[in-house]
């Protein structure tokens, strides 16, 4: 068992360092936290009612002490990568700022001035073979450019673009990692039945593409 | 040199989340004299969104103030975050924004870029609001503070307050579900990043294109989901327009996880103030207590919730999907007769035609 002094913490605390605790094999599957607020009582609850632990609360001192326990290894190994995974990523804060391009700032490798359109999933007219080829390409250069857009809007088929299953979908996330902001059409995505296939970037609509095309910044077509 | 000041370390509560609960609101409030002046056309004493003072015939002032501590730890998000919130009370009445006033409080050793940062996010959203940042005022304060005090005109003829849901009305919302509880798991350093991603994208939506559809159609009723929770402020609607609701919990869209970390216990303490206030009058039917907890999440910069004439639901839903909002249909006013003692809302599972 691991016990654990949670006095004088609220809201997530105390039910992450037990989650923690119970991912950490020497607790063999029971945790006591001492919380002094009502709120952590009832987080801890809901944690042990998820992990089919036998949920225990007593009164003490200054609060109350919430025991789990019975919780099996394999849920507390499943817990552990879960909490392991996202705190890896969430170390780099620059991720954030750079999805919603913010960096801008001091930041010479997005150009803060241009949008760039894509409405369609192959690059010109004629044979769409060779389109599609060649819309792959120009993004790959865009992403690989020593300075890349501020945003990437896709509509109508170029909605596709941002999809699961997409060849371009690699190249548009490195966009997105260097400071591309990169949006899709929702309507789009509705008509074209692939809302929930949307991989990369976020939604937007008409209003924000007129915004686009008519703001201070540059506005290309592909 | 101080560049990664995590803004969410400094609050002790997420966003809306600090919100003073409704239930001790009304018992604050209690037995205060109503202001007498005619032209105030909707005051506190409606708990509605904004107030409303008629200046013209054709010509009302529709006021607004909202502000809190950081959900997010970024500065520039957290200011467009906290301008959208305060502006959303103007659109869930109808009212178009025109002026702003900033409400900061920081730390004193917060640095310039930090404070910089979160006023840009602030003026970006007002302008893309179409309205002016006028001025503001600031204090300092250990634990950061920010919002806005906006100004919205409307003509008196075309206010829609929370409280005149008609029965047969649907009920449509316009943003994922879990914004609280988003925030919670951001706070704590557990949120995966499809979901800080798409918590950050809602967060940062004005409500200002849902509002403009909106006005096309026959909405009887309308209020921003926030610190109360979906719950809560469809509990005021029923309230104020004297019916009973039906709502739909499987229909609302959620945020990625949101659901596991309610069930996981990852709640902001609002969710059991607003269980607190709302859930005497609510039948859960065998709604799933996780996805309960999400009804009773406190929004930050929810969406809207508009009370629609049951013949225009379909149409109104169908031009808020072109406009690129994420609306859904989510529940239905009930006659008053549908109440059953103190259950005044439904949980229920949604009927196949909508």
């Amino acid at each position: 068992m691991i016990e654990l002094n949670a006095f004088g913490e609220t809201c997530p605390k105390p039910v992450i360092r037990a989650m923690k605790a119970l991912a950490d094999p020497v607790a063999e599957g029971t945790v006591r936290v001492l919380v002094d607020n009502q709120v952590a009582v009832e987080n801890l609850k809901r944690l042990g009612l998820s992990k089919q632990a036998a949920i225990t609360v007593e009164e003490v001192s200054g609060g109350w002490a919430v025991t789990l326990s019975g919780v099996s290894a394999q849920d507390a190994a499943d817990q552990k990568a879960a909490l392991d995974a996202p705190e890896a990523v969430a170390e780099t804060p620059q991720d954030t700022e750079a999805f919603l391009g913010v960096a801008a700032d001091g930041d010479a490798k997005v150009d803060s001035t241009t949008t760039v359109l894509i409405g369609s999933n192959v690059l010109g007219r004629g044979n769409d073979e060779l389109g599609g080829v060649l819309m792959r390409g120009v993004i790959y250069a865009l992403a690989e450019g020593a300075e890349v857009p501020r945003r990437l809007i896709c509509y109508n088929s170029g909605a596709y673009l941002t999809s699961e299953g997409a060849p371009t979908l690699d190249d548009i996330r490195a966009l997105e990692r260097r400071g591309t902001e990169v949006l899709t059409c929702g309507t789009c995505l509705d008509y074209l039945g692939i809302r929930d296939k949307l991989a990369v970037g976020g939604v937007t609509n008409l209003y924000a593409i007129a915004q686009a095309l008519m703001g201070p910044g540059r506005a290309v077509t592909l | 040199m101080e560049q990664n000041v995590k803004l969410t370390k400094l609050a002790s509560c997420a966003g809306c989340g600090a919100k003073v609960g409704a239930g001790m609101l009304a018992q604050l409030f209690d037995g205060f004299a109503a202001p007498r002046d005619p032209n105030l056309l909707v005051g506190f004493d409606h708990a509605d969104d904004a107030a409303v003072y008629k200046l013209a015939d054709e010509l009302a002032i529709v006021q607004t103030v909202d502000f809190f501590p950081p959900m997010v730890d970024d500065p520039y998000v957290f200011g467009q975050v906290a301008a959208a919130n305060a502006l959303s009370d103007l659109y869930a009445m109808g009212a178009r924004p025109i002026t702003a006033l900033n409400v900061m409080a920081v730390p004193e050793d917060m640095p310039a870029e930090t404070v910089r940062a979160m006023l840009r996010g602030g003026l970006d959203k007002v302008t893309e609001a179409g309205a002016s940042l006028a001025g503001g005022h600031s204090i300092y304060d250990a634990e950061p503070k920010y919002g806005m005090a906006v100004t919205g005109v409307i003509n008196p003829e075309r206010i829609l307050t929370n409280d005149g849901a008609m029965a047969g009305d649907v009920l449509i919302y316009t943003k994922p579900l879990g914004l609280g509880i988003a925030s919670t798991a951001l706070q704590g350093g557990i949120a995966a990043p499809e979901l800080e991603r798409a918590a950050v994208q809602a967060l940062c939506t004005l409500n200002r294109g849902a509002a403009e559809v909106m006005a096309n159609h026959h909405v009887h009723a309308c209020t921003d989901i926030t610190g109360f929770g979906v719950l809560g402020h469809v509990l005021e609607m029923v309230e104020g327009a004297g019916l009973a609701a039906q709502i739909w919990p499987e229909a609302f869209e959620l945020l990625p996880d949101v659901l596991d970390l309610a069930s996981l216990g990852i709640l902001p303490s609002a969710v059991y103030r607003n269980r607190q206030y709302a859930a005497p009058h609510v039948a859960p039917g065998d709604t799933a207590l996780a996805l309960q907890d999400v009804l009773f999440d406190p929004q930050t910069s929810g969406g809207l919730m508009m009370a629609v004439d049951e013949d225009d639901a379909k149409a109104l839903l169908a031009n808020l999907i072109v406009a690129g909002v994420p609306a859904r249909a989510v529940g239905r006013m009930l006659p008053q007769a549908a109440r059953e003692q103190e259950h005044w809302i439904f949980l229920a599972e949604r009927p196949r035609d909508l």
